[in-house]
């Protein structure tokens, strides 16, 4: 580095007598940044790795009870969640969309995500092959700003009037909510263990691609 | 905070006073603003519920406040407290200087710590920018590529590096880093008007480039540079960090225009005339100008889109606000911005090409007319951006105003020209660069013909022939003249000298694989290939494929050029005090200058640009010249015996 004389006139205005303050340590300051580097690159781009190995490590706790979805631009919180076969659960979905004009969200649970090919090779399409909440007893409650429902082939107990929950058909199970808007699902977890993807299709899968998507890993008791 | 006195009790009973070592600058900023970010966003997360739901913590409007915060933590975290918020409350000035190293990592009142820290930072952050532009070129290598895991990742990388390369290289690398080491220098200034703002004003910078790195952490940006509405409007949350970002870095730009500007009113030295200025300093007195008035606007723009996405406000929403405001909001600054860019440039044109040439500047009038004719006409051609956009009424004028900026610009060439003319050109690395910067120059205006005619950019419109067009202009008219400009200061700067022959190199490496990898996106542009996408045609392939061979052999040439600058700063050789014998000021003091820079004010009675006599006659000062004058015949003896042995 080019160092120059410092003992001007500039330093004695600034220093209070002729008493040097002891430098401040470089190992803290090397360290400091050094983990604050390395914490932004993990964040930005080992974050799910470092979601999934813990998973491996710690396991993942089943989750009960009222369990809050929300869905942003364009994510899932959470995107990943454990029920256990036989709880009563209810997912309280909420639209949190920010963006501007809002984006209506739709929570869309299954496998084997359908795909097309087009010029640019295979791409994900709208929806799953294989529906999560067929044949499942489902009970919707406090629907507001529900822009849609297909109930597809779930057995469905609305609470309230039919009227808010807009019933549309075509595609899977799918609640597909205003910006704001929010619906709850309550059911009993059917026997169907091991790994489920859920996911985010509307604006032409775009949601989708952009990793709008979770999982969900259903454990027997 | 982190100068205070502790007092201690020492084992033989009596009190000494003792100063605790301080916590590192911007360890503390860090902390603070991560401090600031949390009290932001704990805020937030109290007052902003939705009816029916606790929202999550990490919200849009929560990181927007949380990241006001934390930009404020940061700035008082690496220094603002000590020099800036303690004298403001009239308490006791804790604020010392580091020494050594330690100045470069804190808030710093000296011009030239601070030149050097937008320089380094400058480089780093083209470095940053430029593997993202490798990373795209290798995605665009084939017509199938997946190199980013999807289109919202690569069009991220294509913001980030179009962010970063615009506002935290272009504008900061010469406004910042040059414009704060040297221009005071060339006024015969000691300091700049106000230390402690330039202060300020860099650590803001580092906080634009984070928060643009950020972009991926939360979602990314498909946006773009320009982050058009209403497709901003519809992108993922990261686009909130490109708003903050740019509000960031422009802010650090514009606080140090102001700065500049000031100084170069009141802290001239005596003697130096508007008339006396250096070209280099004037170039800088434009940019200044331009910068004042068109940042805040900006600011303005980026304040509005980010309220449109987290009150939601309807400025640019198609349905009750107007999203084509946008472009003009954006545009309005975006064009003086490329001329806030080049300006500097061409003053560094100038400037080395009268000292390399040993020739009187030629038409020193006429170029600083033409810079305030810049001024002007950089303002009023903003609409050629948006040519598919707008009323064909509009497009005339708009047209007729952006060839007349030819003008002023080839005034700049012809001066440069008529310097050069007869005169014994000293053919060195910083000359390459500038006569370099001068033929890429040339390519990009006259392709800017073709775009600033309406038809033709119809035409052209969103193809890769304007992503080479301003390539040519920025990257080989600004970059370029900028590695000159690095080169010539680069003995005042470090007080070692160069490796020509590595300079060379570099230079030569860096000229031709830039013009092979744009000159090619020219064509790719006629045959088709657009911006902004990630797949395109199979039939482009085989173009798209050589060009990403020539972009990752210039990257090749960049490393060897910055390389070269880092290990003569490390190991050069130490420099005469003027080895290119110019007459500017800055070459009178000694090189690195000390911290008053000069240890006494220069007065000056003639021109800078005065050769031609048989023995130049330097502007006069009193015995500061004698000095210099004996410095400089020992530096020359010097150089007679000893060749450069490197």
């Amino acid at each position: 580095m080019a160092e120059s004389p410092k003992n001007s006139a500039l330093d004695e205005e600034n220093t209070q007598g002729s008493q040097d303050p002891p430098d401040w340590s470089r190992r803290q300051f090397l360290f400091s940044v050094g983990a604050v580097t390395v914490a932004g690159l993990i964040g930005t781009f080992g974050g799910s790795t470092i979601a999934r190995a813990m998973r491996e490590v710690f396991g993942s706790q089943v989750e009960t009870g009222n369990i809050p979805l929300y869905a942003l631009d364009y994510y899932y919180i959470p995107n990943y969640m454990t029920w256990q076969v036989g709880d009563r659960i209810t997912i309280a979905f909420r639209n949190r969309s920010q963006s501007h004009p809002g984006k209506y969200h739709e929570w869309v649970v299954g496998r084997h995500v359908n795909t097309e090919n087009t010029v640019f090779g295979v791409e994900t399409q709208d929806g799953f092959a294989e529906d999560f909440f067929d044949g499942v007893h489902v009970t919707l409650s406090n629907p507001r700003d529900v822009n849609n429902f297909v109930p597809n082939k779930a057995i469905v107990t609305y609470e309230g009037p039919k009227s808010l929950y807009n019933i549309a058909d075509g595609g899977n199970f799918s609640p597909t909510l205003n910006p704001g808007g929010a619906v709850d699902i309550t059911f009993t977890v059917p026997d169907k263990p091991g790994l489920w993807n859920y996911g985010c299709f509307v604006q032409h899968y775009e949601h989708y691609r952009m990793g709008m998507r979770g999982t969900i890993n259903i454990v027997r008791a | 905070m982190a100068q205070d006195s502790a007092t201690l009790a020492v084992p033989d009973g009596s009190r000494a006073t003792r100063m605790r070592a301080p916590m590192p600058p911007v360890a503390r900023g860090f902390l603070w603003a991560g401090i600031g970010f949390l009290i932001g966003t704990g805020f937030m997360f109290l007052v902003d519920r939705f009816p029916g739901s606790n929202p999550p913590f990490i919200t849009e409007p929560s990181v927007t406040v949380g990241w006001l915060l934390g930009f404020v933590g940061w700035l008082l975290g690496v220094g603002g407290y000590e020099s800036v918020v303690r004298p403001w409350l009239g308490l006791p000035n804790t604020y010392v200087a580091s020494r050594g190293w330690r100045r470069y990592f804190e808030l710093s009142l000296d011009n030239k710590v601070v030149g050097i820290q937008y320089m380094v930072g400058s480089v780093a952050t083209f470095g940053i920018a430029g593997l993202l532009a490798m990373g795209m070129r290798a995605q665009l290598m084939g017509s199938n590529n997946d190199v980013f895991g999807g289109d919202v990742w690569y069009l991220s990388a294509v913001t980030m590096h179009g962010v970063l390369m615009l506002l935290g290289v272009a504008v900061v690398g010469f406004v910042g880093g040059l414009g704060n080491y040297v221009v005071p220098l060339m006024i015969g200034a000691r300091e700049r008007m106000y230390p402690r703002l330039g202060g300020m004003a860099f650590w803001m910078y580092p906080a634009g480039v984070i928060t643009i790195l950020l972009i991926p952490m939360y979602g990314g940006s498909t946006a773009g540079l320009w982050g058009y509405e209403p497709l901003a409007a519809q992108d993922p949350s990261g686009q909130i960090f490109y708003y903050l970002g740019i509000f960031a870095m422009s802010m650090s730009s514009l606080l140090t225009s102001l700065n500049l500007l000031v100084t170069m009113i009141y802290r001239r030295a005596p003697g130096v005339t508007w008339g006396r200025m250096p070209v280099f300093a004037w170039s800088q007195v434009a940019v200044a100008i331009m910068s004042m008035i068109w940042l805040p606007e900006i600011q303005t723009g980026m304040v509005m889109g980010l309220l449109d996405r987290v009150i939601p406000t309807n400025f640019f929403n198609p349905n009750g606000g107007f999203a084509l405001a946008w472009e003009s909001l954006f545009w309005l600054f975006g064009h003086p911005e490329v001329y806030i860019v080049m300006l500097p440039a061409w003053g560094v044109w100038l400037e080395i090409t009268s000292v390399m040439s040993r020739k009187t500047l030629f038409a020193k009038k006429y170029v600083i007319t033409a810079l305030g004719f810049l001024t002007v006409l950089s303002s009023m051609v903003w609409a050629h951006h948006m040519f598919t956009s707008i009323r064909n009424s509009e497009m005339i004028p708009f047209s007729f105003f952006t060839e007349s900026v030819s003008i002023p610009t080839g005034v700049m060439f012809l001066s440069a020209l008529g310097t050069m003319w007869n005169g014994r050109i000293r053919f060195n690395t910083p000359m390459w660069y500038v006569l370099a910067s001068m033929f890429n120059f040339t390519i990009g205006g006259l392709t800017g013909f073709f775009l600033a005619d309406v038809p033709a950019n119809l035409a052209l419109h969103n193809t890769f022939f304007v992503v080479a067009h301003f390539h040519f202009t920025l990257l080989g008219g600004m970059i370029f003249a900028w590695l000159g400009a690095l080169y010539y200061w680069f003995p005042k700067i470090t007080g070692k000298m160069y490796n020509e022959r590595w300079g060379k190199i570099g230079a030569l490496l860096v000229f031709v694989f830039f013009n092979a990898t744009f000159l090619q996106m020219f064509l790719a542009g006629l045959h088709g290939m657009n911006r902004w996408v990630a797949q395109y045609p199979a039939y482009l392939a085989n173009q798209n494929l050589w060009i990403s061979i020539s972009a990752f052999l210039l990257g090749i040439g960049f490393i060897i050029a910055f390389w070269n600058m880092a290990i003569s700063w490390a190991k050069g050789k130490k420099a005469a005090e003027n080895p290119w014998d110019a007459k500017t000021l800055e070459w009178i003091t000694s090189s690195p200058p000390p911290a008053e820079n000069f240890s006494e004010i220069p007065v000056v009675t003639d021109g800078f640009y005065r050769y031609g006599a048989a023995k130049p006659e330097l502007p006069l000062f009193e015995a500061e010249t004698l000095k210099a004058l004996a410095r400089r015949q020992k530096g020359r003896k010097e150089a007679a015996a000893g060749k450069d042995e490197r």
